[in-house]
């Protein structure tokens, strides 16, 4: 069965400041099947290398942020900010990630990834690809790493961070909560950012529609309507 | 199904609606640090620079602009160009714009207030920063 494999090993990197970043250095590779997805040319050293060194810390927060969409927002038109909630570049805060998108589109996902200079970061990630993986498989690899990272940061003494409170609040969502937070995500919106009156508006479209429906409804609504 | 009660704002957007005496107090009490990854010549972030192969790296003509920095960190805090989360007193991020180019500041001492910085590729912008350096 193919997977999303994150791979890491952890590295000590002197001088490096922010409690969670510098406790969660490590040479990171991403691959599906035999394909790494983080083989990227060094111009530095003339080279090529399938691992990044870079904090864990920010991609683990983002994927943790951004978990309800990353597992259940289907790719619609007229949605703003699928991109950012979808594709890992945008956790990378300084530091070089591939521009690789998850797109559930139900049982299943799609890994994307694209071809990314970064001439600032001297690297470039030259490859591009799809496959299409079940959705349980790149669960489970979203959720070992981040079980991963915070291990690292309770061993290193960083407790209490965003990733550690966000992370508490999806595991101690109930299946009604967390239907809601689906729901929510369907619609392209983030679960803890709603007002009230949104909050409602998704309660009481669901209390109308038989639940065979509500998903295919959610995938297609526009929020602001 | 339940609405959640959890509340927070998304991360690394615009917060909105701060008082703006809050964010000239906050601006005095912030400085720019940098971080030593980030850097391939000797600076104020510390010697000597240790840079990481795949982080971004500073612009060398800022190796030695410290005050410049904390300049632009304060100018961003002042403006309201700052996203969350709240970490204590300070935002995790803040933003500013000078060209074509937009820096983003992210806290790495949530008691002192200080950041480091780098810069953003125009898709990763926070969405309507222009707006705010017009």
């Amino acid at each position: 069965m193919s997977e999303l494999c994150f791979d890491l090993e952890w590295e000590r990197v002197d001088g490096s400041r922010g409690d969670e970043l510098a406790a969660t250095w490590a040479r990171l590779s991403i691959r599906v099947d035999a394909t790494t997805i983080t083989r990227v040319n060094d111009y530095r050293s003339l080279g090529l290398r399938d691992r990044i060194l870079i904090p864990l810390y920010p991609l683990a927060e983002w994927i943790a942020t951004h978990w309800w969409s990353l597992l259940y927002e289907v790719q619609a038109t007229g949605r703003d900010g699928y991109e950012r909630r979808h594709n890992l570049r945008f956790g990378r805060e300084g530091f070089a990630l591939p521009d690789l998108f998850i797109k559930p589109t139900g049982e299943r996902a799609l890994i994307e990834w694209r071809a990314l200079e970064l001439p600032e970061a001297r690297v470039g990630f030259s490859a591009g690809g799809t496959r299409d993986l079940e959705l349980a498989s790149i669960r489970d690899s979203l959720f070992d790493l981040i079980e991963t990272l915070l291990a690292r940061l309770d061993q290193e003494g960083v407790t209490d961070t965003g990733l550690h409170q966000e992370w508490r609040a999806i595991q101690a969502a109930d299946e009604a909560e967390a239907a809601f937070c689906i729901a929510a995500a369907r619609l392209g919106q983030d679960p803890y950012d709603l007002s009230e009156p949104e909050a409602d508006a998704i309660l009481a479209a669901a209390n109308r529609l038989p639940v065979g429906w509500q998903d295919d409804f959610f995938d297609v609504a526009n929020s602001n309507t | 199904m339940r609405a959640t009660q959890r509340r927070r704002p998304p991360s690394r957007n615009l917060l909105s609606a701060i008082d703006p005496d809050r964010l000239r107090q906050l601006a005095t009490s912030v400085s720019y640090v940098g971080s030593v990854e980030h850097k391939d010549t000797p600076s104020f972030a510390g010697r000597p620079p240790r840079p990481r192969p795949d982080a971004t790296l500073c612009d060398r003509a800022l190796a030695d602009s410290r005050d410049q920095l904390t300049a632009w960190l304060r100018t961003a805090i002042a403006k309201g160009a700052i996203g969350g989360p709240w970490e204590g007193e300070f935002p995790r991020y803040a933003w500013y714009k000078t060209g074509n180019t937009v820096y983003e500041t992210r806290l790495v001492n949530r008691v002192q207030g200080t950041y480091k910085g780098y810069g953003l590729l125009p898709d990763e912008w926070p969405k309507d920063i222009e707006t705010y350096y017009e």
